[in-house]
């Protein structure tokens, strides 16, 4: 099952309409949301003339995106420096939440080893193997977070929403995309509203012919697409291709070619780097991409020099 | 007697995986060899570090390739399978997809090593800004044969795609041409925008973090053709179209011509667009904003021709109903 089909939809009638709520989504969000908040305001909450660590941190991120923002939409459009640098440090935590589950997963192997290595009488080879088949059989695309031997956050978790979450980046789904790049789109279009007048908005739209009005309304549209299938597709490719490989990974070491123990070892190395690029690097890039594609767009509108 | 549908096409798709796969990387690799030569002779007590930015270039150009030579292995070295013509044609279209999908990428990724080693050589006191400027850019060009990568793993390993109707088979063969085709102008285009930040990062330093800022989104927006053919190829793919009536089968093919081949043009146009408004940035950096406004309305009217091709390919997916 390709992830992008949440895996277990909750259902629910309002009216007679069918809605599908993607808890996986939801709870990721919140996550994101809950973590983000607490951490600004940890941080934050007693100001000091000269910033310590916490401060500091986030004032760099405040400086970069203020300088951004001036740039991009000039001193007195500075209002706008509130949408865009949410959408980037959202979208960043976003994406590297994803980077999470494989981290949990590379230390409950090593810890399951050990436990059995002392505690049980299986040798460890035996035991890593199994415990990634179980993984690989319950899904095609690698389930890291039902993995049997993730005790600890398993039993958080369960104990905290009653379901297991798949860990997954929020943005790797098109409901949250899609929805910033609408937010991002209908923003747009009320500031060409007014700067322009309504009348003078709909004239943008017949240049340079009068004709040409529909294939402009589709062009605009073209961007929102793009806007939000960008960050969905690379995303959601990075974790089909994360799942895959590993899959093939157990599929080839742990019992095709015989490399044994020493097989799984090397699957943590491969894990973090392909989790480092296409998480962390992606992730920075298109998070950075998304906030600065809002900004620019907007600036195609309101700036005028 | 049965017919051995699958090792047949697995083969085909795995020999058509690697034959085109290996052109983009080849030429794209012996572009930087050749600009490494010039600056070489150009400078030649810099051999060492200019060297050492080509052999780095040339490892991230390899990319794409190596991405082929993963999905024809797969396909020679698969178990065994369901031996049905639609698990043969998934087969052959993953081979298409990252075939020529490995195209653009590979050229594209080209370009900016080939140019880093001539700002190396001109400006060896810079070579490290070029160096990062380099992997970033190729980095961020590596982004269509990644969706193209996408779309032949889920090809090969979604299990529903074995025993499909006529028109569904016709899907997964337009999936896999969508995706190959629409990653090659894109690829090349954005080769553009990271081969002008490169030279950028050796003539004019100070500049280099806006020019940076350009490129990034050159890249992304000259990428949105790419981005519409991954958008066809996962509705070819994930909706299972049933039926077997001729016409339906000709306009899934058609809507997956419409939107690989629509997508070449737009890109490589789009990422021409990027590379001379880096280019200007990187002379004025006072005008950045202006300079990056221009580029994307610029951009925005070139990928109407791509727009139209997204248009058609959905009328002929979900209109046409015969």
């Amino acid at each position: 099952m390709p992830s992008f089909t949440p895996s277990d939809p909750v259902v629910i009638d309002i009216f007679g309409l069918t809605v599908f709520f993607n808890l996986d989504m939801v709870i990721m969000t919140l996550f994101v949301v809950v973590v983000l908040i607490l951490w600004v305001y940890l941080s934050l909450s007693k100001l000091k003339t000269v910033p310590d660590v916490k401060q500091g941190f986030w004032e760099i991120i405040f400086d970069f995106l203020r300088d951004l923002v001036t740039e991009t939409l000039g001193e007195k459009n500075i209002k706008y420096l509130s949408w865009i640098g949410t959408l980037f440090i959202f979208i960043f935590f976003c994406n590297i939440l994803g980077a999470l589950p494989p981290l949990l997963k590379g230390l409950g192997v090593i810890i399951a080893g050990v436990q059995r290595l002392f505690f049980g009488g299986i040798e460890a080879k035996q035991l890593v193997g199994a415990a990634l088949e179980e993984a690989h059989k319950n899904n095609f695309l690698v389930e890291y977070a039902t993995d049997a031997y993730m005790l600890v956050p398993r039993t958080v978790w369960y104990a905290t929403f009653m379901k297991f979450p798949t860990f997954t980046a929020p943005t790797q789904y098109l409901s949250t995309t899609l929805s910033m790049g609408i937010l991002s789109f209908v923003i747009v279009q009320i500031a060409a509203i007014r700067a322009n007048g309504f009348i003078g908005y709909l004239k943008t739209f017949a240049e340079p012919i009068f004709f040409l009005f529909p294939i402009n309304i589709i062009g605009e549209m073209g961007k929102l697409i793009s806007h939000s299938f960008r960050l969905f597709g690379n995303i959601l490719g990075g974790s089909i291709i994360i799942g895959i490989v590993s899959g093939l990974l157990i599929k080839f070491i742990s019992n095709d070619f015989g490399f044994g123990w020493f097989g799984s070892i090397i699957q943590i190395p491969a894990l973090i780097l392909l989790n480092g690029f296409f998480n962390i690097v992606i992730g920075l890039i298109q998070a950075f991409v998304f906030a600065m594609l809002a900004a620019t767009y907007l600036a195609v509108v309101i700036v005028e020099d | 007697m049965t017919f051995d549908f699958i090792n047949l096409f697995a083969f085909l798709g795995a020999g058509i995986g690697m034959g085109f796969g290996a052109i983009g990387a080849g030429i794209g690799e012996g572009y930087a060899a050749g600009k490494a030569s010039e600056a070489i002779a150009r400078q030649p007590h810099q051999s060492g570090a200019v060297v050492k930015n080509m052999l780095i270039g040339q490892a991230v150009t390899e990319t794409s390739g190596i991405f082929a030579l993963l999905i024809s292995i797969i396909l020679l070295f698969r178990g065994e399978g369901v031996n049905t013509l639609s698990q043969g044609i998934a087969f052959l279209s993953a081979g298409i997809s990252i075939g020529f999908g490995a195209l653009g990428p590979g050229i594209g990724a080209g370009f900016p090593a080939g140019s880093a080693c001539t700002a190396i050589a001109r400006q060896p006191g810079n070579s490290n800004l070029v160096t990062v400027t380099m992997l970033i850019g190729q980095a961020m060009s590596q982004a269509p044969i990644i969706f193209a990568l996408v779309v032949s793993l889920l090809l090969i390993f979604l299990p529903n795609l074995a025993n499909l109707a006529p028109v569904g088979i016709a899907a997964i063969a337009a999936a896999g041409i969508c995706s190959g085709f629409g990653a090659i102008g894109p690829g090349i285009g954005s080769g553009y925008p990271a081969a002008s930040a490169c030279t950028v990062a050796g003539g004019f330093p100070n500049s280099i973090g806006k020019a940076r800022i350009n490129m990034l989104l050159g890249q992304s927006v000259a990428q949105t053709t790419a981005i519409f053919s991954l958008l066809v190829s996962l509705i070819l793919i994930v909706i299972t179209f049933k039926g077997d009536s001729f016409i339906r089968i000709s306009a899934m093919i058609g809507a997956g011509i419409a939107m690989g081949m629509g997508a070449i043009g737009p890109g490589v146009g789009a990422g021409m667009a990027a590379g001379k408004a880096c280019e200007g940035i990187g002379k004025s950096p006072d005008s950045a904003g202006l300079l990056n406004r221009t580029m994307l309305l610029g951009q925005a009217v070139a990928q109407s021709t791509g727009i139209y091709s997204l248009v058609i390919a959905l009328i002929l997916i979900f209109v046409v109903n015969i």
